[in-house]
Order: structure tokens, then C-alpha cells, then sequence
């Protein structure tokens, strides 16, 4: 795979993101940890941005267990 | 005289010339109701009998055109069509049916019904109950796609999948989609993907056919390892009409091939303009908490000017005040000095005056006031006079100048 992170799931990045902005617009928390979200957040932003700009599709083909490369566009006109 | 009679065989050959010779009686099509089909015999034909309420026939279908059929044999009971030509077979001096072919009811009804029937059984052993539906992963990593290795649906999976959302693995379980051995393949390929690993969501695919293309995805085996799926199944299969079991007992049904592949990624885009408004929304939580707290900063601020002003504003009172008074009391400590000043200055003055009186001058005063020159003086004028210890009142009588 040339994926560079095998274990990166953009949903759950996606899902901490959301959670950490509710919990920033619910208003109740203190200086350092609004500082401290924020960091987080924009490095979350930074990372599902890197994964969108980097990973490329890839296709197999499942052959006895065995994943081989896989081109659909074998034998294409 | 009567002629001489007829041999049995020479009349059922004249018999036999007649029917098999009339055009009509050739590769005609007789309907009717099967009944009393037996299995095919030692030589591979298949015998049966069509009949309506009035009357049967008997039907022959030999091996090369019964071999058409084994696969999905008419039942008792059934309508349909024979298409053959009539015969007749001496040795059992009957006449019967040669069987070229068959047109059931058609083919198309026999197999919706059979389709019906699973249908009915699978919803009430409630294989389609909604219940049982999965959600799909919103962002998939992996995404299994069982169909044929070859034609336009993978292709057209790819394509559109790369072009929504390029960052995912596609992985291609081939299978047969058609024929009598495409049922197994395609369970065999869902079940090899549930084995892989890591796959979160499967696509079965074909592309559009007729009823009896399409059918393996009407089996019951397909139905079954479908539900049996650890991994959520997406069907698309056929073209927006073609409804098949596979799609009422898959998670979600896509209308087409190409549906099933947009159902299981977001768009790219999408994501990346969903991004811009976190950061977005980011910075305005920060920005908002900072302004909020410096709003408090700024109204603590205030406050306090005003307590520093208003104390300032009661010493500056008091300050003035003070001063004022102050004032005052020069003034009036000046005043007094005056006074006093004027009192010594009087006294002084009159103490001088004793001790010129003394030496034996006198001093003259004409209505309190001196009198310093006989000018000031007329004839009967009142003066006094001071002297040493006393004074005396008189009057002028007469007035004498010196030059």
C-alpha cells in the first residue's frame, strides 16, 4: 500500500474534530484549555488535510487469499 | 365384394403419412398444462403429458433438446407452450408430441414467481427487517467489490470512486455473474472478503440483463451470506428497475452499479470544504473567548477608573475646600494685623503727643481736627487746646498773622 499512514481513519480524526469544536463553543472552559484545544484542533485539521493531499487509490484483486494489483483497465479498448 | 381388409401397420402407416404430412401438424405451438412428467430415461428423453380440462396429449422431448431444460424442468401443474411437430409411433399405435422447445408461461413468469415465493420466505424469516440494516462507514479505507474482474461495472466502480474519493483501497473479490455457478462464486466472494481483513464495506455489482441474468442474485444462497456478511453490503445490480433478493437483504440498495460506488465514499471536496469550516470555526471559538475575557478585562478596567476617579474627585474636594479655608484665614490674620498695626500706630502717635505736650507746647484742634496754620483759623471759632494732663475750650477773639 502506498498509503503512508496504513492506520490513519480520517472518520475518526473527523469525529475528534467535531467533538473538540462543540466542546470549545460550549463556552465553559478555561484559558489553557481552550489554548490547548485549539492546538489540537488545528493539527487535526492539518493531518486530515496531509492524508486528502497524499493518499492515492489503490486496486487488488483478491486471488486464493492473496491481494494482487489490480487494473480495471485491463483490456479496456 | 368387399376389398380386401387393411393390415394394422398398413392403415397406421397410411395414418402416419397423413398426420406427419400435414403442414399444420408442423412445429406447431400447442399449450397446456404439464402433467405427469417422468425423468428422463436411460436414453435421456423425457416423457409428459399436456392436457387442458377436455383433453391430453402426449409429448416426447429427446435427449439433445431435454438436455436445455435439466437445469430448470417444468413443474406438474405448469402453463406453457410446447413448440413441436405431431408424430406417430406405430409400435404403440399412438400419436404424440416431438418436443423442440419449450415456452413456459414464459420462462419470465416461472421465474418471478419462484422469485415471489424466496421473497416471501426470506421476509418472514425476516432477512429484510429493517432492523437488521447496517449504516455504512461514512469514510471507508477498505471497500470490497464483489463482481466480474472483467466489463464496465468494475471500471465504472473505479472511475467513480477515484474521482470522488481517491484515498481508499479498493479490493476485487472476482466472481461469475451470470450462470449457473455465479450463485457459489458470488457467496464465496463475500465470504473471502469478511476473511481479508480490514474491509468495511462490500459492493456487489452487475450490470443490467434480463430476468434470467440477473439471476443469481435472486438465490438463496447469495440472500443468505449476504445477511451472514460481517461487513455492511451495498447491492447494485442491474439498472434502476431490476429488483432482485440480493437488494432487499443488502444493508443499503443502490439503483446501479455506479450508485453503489457513490453510496460508499463522500466526495472529496466535500471533506476538505468541511475542514476549512473547522478551522474556520476554530479560530472564532478562540477569537471569541479572547474578546470575551477582554471585554471583562475592559469593563474591570472601567470600574476601577471610576473608583480611582471618584476617590481622586472627593480628595480634590476636600483639597479645595481646605485651600478655601485656608484662604480665610489669612485674610483674617491679615486683617487682624492691620487692626492691630492701626491701634499701635494711634497709640504710638499719642505717646509722642505727651511728651511734646510735656516740654510745655500745646496743640490746637479746631472740630477734632489740628489746626496747623492761622489760615485755618476765623474770629469766633471754637478750639480746643490740649496741654500736658488736659485741655481747655475757648474761643477766638481776635487773629494776628505773621509773615
Amino acid at each position: 500500500m502506498n498509503d503512508p499512514q496504513p492506520n490513519f481513519s480520517l472518520e475518526a480524526k473527523m469525529q475528534e474534530l467535531r467533538g473538540l469544536l462543540n466542546q470549545m463553543q460550549s463556552g465553559s472552559l478555561d484559558f489553557d484549555t481552550n489554548i490547548k484545544l485549539f492546538t489540537q484542533g488545528t493539527s487535526l485539521i492539518q493531518e486530515c488535510r496531509a492524508y486528502l493531499d497524499g493518499a492515492e487509490m489503490s486496486v487488488k484483486k483478491l486471488t486464493g487469499g492473496a491481494e494482487e494489483p489490480f487494473s480495471a483497465d485491463e483490456g479496456r479498448a | 365384394m368387399s376389398a380386401s381388409p387393411f393390415k394394422v401397420s398398413e392403415l397406421t402407416f397410411l395414418i402416419q403419412r397423413k398426420l406427419e404430412g400435414e403442414p399444420a401438424f408442423k412445429n406447431m405451438r400447442v399449450q397446456g398444462e404439464l402433467s405427469n412428467m417422468r425423468p428422463a430415461n436411460m436414453a435421456g428423453h423425457i416423457y409428459f403429458t399436456l392436457k387442458d380440462a377436455h383433453a391430453q396429449i402426449s409429448c416426447a422431448m429427446f435427449k439433445a433438446v431435454a438436455q436445455k431444460y435439466l437445469a430448470d424442468l417444468p413443474k406438474h401443474g405448469e402453463e406453457l407452450t410446447v413448440v413441436g411437430d405431431l408424430s406417430l409411433y406405430p409400435p404403440h399405435g399412438s400419436y404424440q408430441l416431438i418436443v423442440r422447445a419449450l415456452e413456459r408461461g414464459g420462462t419470465e413468469g416461472l421465474l418471478h414467481r419462484r422469485f415471489l415465493e424466496l421473497k416471501a420466505k426470506l421476509e418472514a424469516e425476516g432477512l429484510f427487517d429493517p432492523g437488521l440494516k447496517r449504516r455504512l462507514p461514512r469514510i471507508p479505507r477498505r471497500i470490497g467489490v464483489v463482481t466480474s474482474p472483467t466489463g464496465a461495472v468494475i471500471r465504472d466502480i473505479c472511475d467513480t470512486i477515484r474521482r470522488r474519493f481517491p484515498h481508499v483501497e479498493l479490493v476485487l473479490a472476482p466472481a461469475l455473474v451470470q450462470g449457473a455457478t455465479a450463485a457459489a462464486s458470488i457467496v464465496s466472494g463475500i465470504q473471502a472478503l469478511n476473511a481479508q481483513g480490514g474491509i468495511e464495506v462490500i459492493i456487489v455489482a452487475r450490470g443490467g440483463g434480463s430476468l434470467e441474468d440477473l439471476w443469481c442474485f435472486n438465490e438463496e444462497t447469495v440472500a443468505r451470506a449476504i445477511r451472514a456478511s460481517a461487513i455492511p453490503v451495498v447491492a447494485g445490480i442491474g439498472h434502476e428497475t431490476d429488483i432482485t433478493i440480493a437488494d432487499f437483504v443488502a444493508d443499503v440498495r443502490a439503483a446501479t452499479p455506479t450508485a453503489a460506488a457513490e453510496l460508499v465514499v463522500p466526495v472529496a471536496d466535500d471533506i476538505r470544504v468541511e475542514l476549512e469550516g473547522a478551522a474556520q470555526q476554530l479560530k472564532r471559538s478562540l477569537m471569541f473567548f479572547v474578546d470575551t475575557r477582554r471585554q471583562t478585562l475592559d469593563d474591570f478596567e472601567y470600574r476601577l477608573g471610576i473608583r480611582i476617579q471618584n476617590a481622586l474627585d472627593v480628595r480634590r474636594q476636600l483639597l479645595s475646600s481646605m485651600e478655601s479655608e485656608m484662604e480665610n484665614r489669612i485674610w483674617n490674620a491679615i486683617q487682624r494685623s492691620h487692626h492691630e498695626l492701626n491701634m499701635l500706630e494711634a497709640k504710638l502717635q499719642s505717646s509722642d503727643m505727651r511728651q511734646v505736650l510735656e516740654r510745655g507746647y500745646s496743640m490746637t484742634q479746631k472740630n477734632g481736627k489740628l489746626v496747623r496754620s492761622i489760615a485755618e483759623l476765623q474770629a469766633g471759632d471754637t478750639i480746643d487746646t490740649f496741654y500736658f494732663q488736659g485741655k481747655t475750650t475757648s474761643r477766638v477773639e481776635t487773629l494776628e498773622s505773621y509773615e
